[in-house]
């Protein structure tokens, strides 16, 4: 039987949850371990850690949150941001990750792939791509949250980087980021079309029909959520992270409501995919 | 009493998940990566993702075919999850055919796509463990029918003697072995420190079976 997934992906600067809108413009959102832990009790079936400025001096913080997360839930936790070598794998998978995701050293040196890959087993690495669709209708693979053009064309890339041993891929588009829009299935049917591995939808998800039809349009195998899973929570835990000052907390602490987007939360997705008859773990 | 676990550390998987689980159910534990010792353990789990072979060669350098053998006839538990169940079996066939630890008769094969459905392979996500044996014996016992477990495999154990088959699970359209169970010997091919409560539930019937069993002076 094939199951859909329901991640919530979690992007990190320093001790603090953020979000932004097309990966860019970030908000503060409170503390990730809490999160986390809330999503878990919640039915996610996995979760993201993004890290999304990957600083050396972030580095430690980033551990300590990993490894105080992965002591309380016992769900796959897979780490991105900043991993360019065989020992920052093996420092997040000793820190309580499960898989790692891959991107800027994946584009600068497609071998480290296959090097990350052979070590750690295919199941470990994740390659994520940063998708934005350009005027000529092709899609183009973007690093650093949508800043960096690379040049690669992402089908190709998608192809090649499976051939190279990943296990997985995450497809972010950047155009539909934290808009709330529903996900871009062109995008995804024609990267599911070009591989075999499992592929994580991300960017734009929300609960209307459009997940239903993302699904059976392109076949996809696990939808990730931030800014729509987010909002809902943070309504919810209505906590201030005490972390040092990172970004824009004046959101929080004006406690502005998220209107913008419609938010909501695991049980309510996973009860559209089972009135759809699409199976999911509930 | 607190039982004591040892994981066996042989560079491959994530050992931390197994040793928290481990933890959280109220057992002490130690990475191994040294096989002169295993007697002071109540248990052994042999944990592991990535390469067959490359796990293969591991054990034997490190020495551990042979203990491992003696362990398993003093009759205590031997557990082996995702890839360490499939080193249970006789043979691999991944990328050539490798020889396995030969305890529980059978060979790793790998998923064929299913014609009519698209199945991705790998299997990376949740599904169902069905009963196959009417009875079973701790520590499987407290597992419930049609739970959902968190699998990543791209190749699955096809055992020979059907009487070793505790659960079946449904992928690219064949039912395989999802639990095996030769007395002693348990391999699990999903991750119980990986499911969430579903897969905890495993973990704190091994502490139970191993207090009573201590307590019975077994």
């Amino acid at each position: 039987m094939k199951t859909i997934r329901i991640i919530p992906r979690l992007d990190i600067k320093g001790p603090n949850l953020v979000k932004g809108i097309h990966l860019e413009g970030l908000r503060v959102l409170g503390s990730p371990e809490i999160l986390a832990q809330y999503y878990y009790e919640n039915g996610a079936d996995e979760i993201i850690f993004q890290d999304v400025v990957a600083s050396l001096f972030d580095r430690n913080s980033l551990h300590e949150i990993i490894s105080r997360t992965a002591k309380n839930i016992f769900i796959p936790i897979t780490v991105g941001g900043g991993i360019r070598s065989i020992e920052d794998i093996q420092d997040v998978l000793r820190a309580g990750a499960d898989k790692v995701s891959l991107n800027t050293a994946a584009v600068r040196n497609p071998s480290f792939i296959q090097e990350a890959a052979t070590t750690f087993g295919s199941s470990t690495i994740v390659v994520a791509i940063e998708a934005i669709k350009n005027e000529d209708g092709n899609y183009y693979a973007f690093v650093d949250n949508g800043r960096e053009e690379t040049g690669l064309e992402v089908l190709s890339w998608a192809k090649k980087v499976t051939d190279l041993g990943a296990g997985e891929i995450l497809i972010t588009s950047v155009d539909r980021d934290g808009t709330g829009e529903g996900f871009d299935y062109e995008l995804l049917s024609a990267v599911k079309n070009q591989v075999n591995v499992p592929v994580i939808a991300h960017g734009g998800g929300n609960k209307s029909m459009n997940l239903i039809e993302t699904i059976h349009k392109s076949n996809v195998e696990a939808l990730a959520f931030a800014s729509f899973l987010h909002y809902d929570a943070y309504n919810l835990i209505q906590q201030i992270p005490n972390g040092v000052e990172h970004g824009n907390r004046s959101f929080l602490e004006q406690n502005q409501s998220f209107k913008k987007i419609e938010s909501g939360n695991i049980s309510e997705l996973k009860n559209l995919l089972l009135n759809n008859n699409i199976p999911c773990r509930s | 009493m607190k039982p004591k676990i040892g994981i066996i550390d042989y560079g491959v998987g994530n050992i931390f998940s197994v040793q928290q689980a481990c933890n959280q159910a109220g057992m002490e534990t130690d990475f191994i990566n040294d096989p002169t010792n295993l007697k002071k353990y109540q248990a052994l789990i042999l944990p592991g993702v990535g390469s067959y072979a490359t796990a293969m060669a591991n054990l034997n350098s490190k020495g551990f075919i042979g203990p491992f053998n003696e362990y398993i006839k003093s009759g205590r538990h031997f557990i082996g999850i995702c890839l360490g169940m499939q080193l249970l079996l006789t043979k691999s066939l991944e990328f050539g055919v490798h020889q396995g630890l030969n305890i529980i008769e059978g060979t790793v094969e790998k998923f064929k796509q299913d014609n009519n459905i698209s199945y991705a392979i790998p299997q990376i996500q949740w599904n169902k463990i069905k009963k196959y044996k009417d009875k079973i014996d701790k520590p499987l016992s407290h597992f419930i029918e049609e739970d959902y477990m968190y699998f990543v495999h791209s190749y699955y154990c096809n055992v020979i003697n059907r009487d070793t088959i505790v659960t079946t699970t449904e992928y690219c359209g064949i039912e395989y072995p999802s639990i095996i169970r030769q007395n002693n010997v348990i391999g699990m091919q999903f991750h119980p420190e990986k499911s969430g409560k579903n897969g905890l539930i495993f973990y704190k019937e091994l502490k139970e079976l191993i207090i009573e069993q201590h307590n019975y002076g077994i």
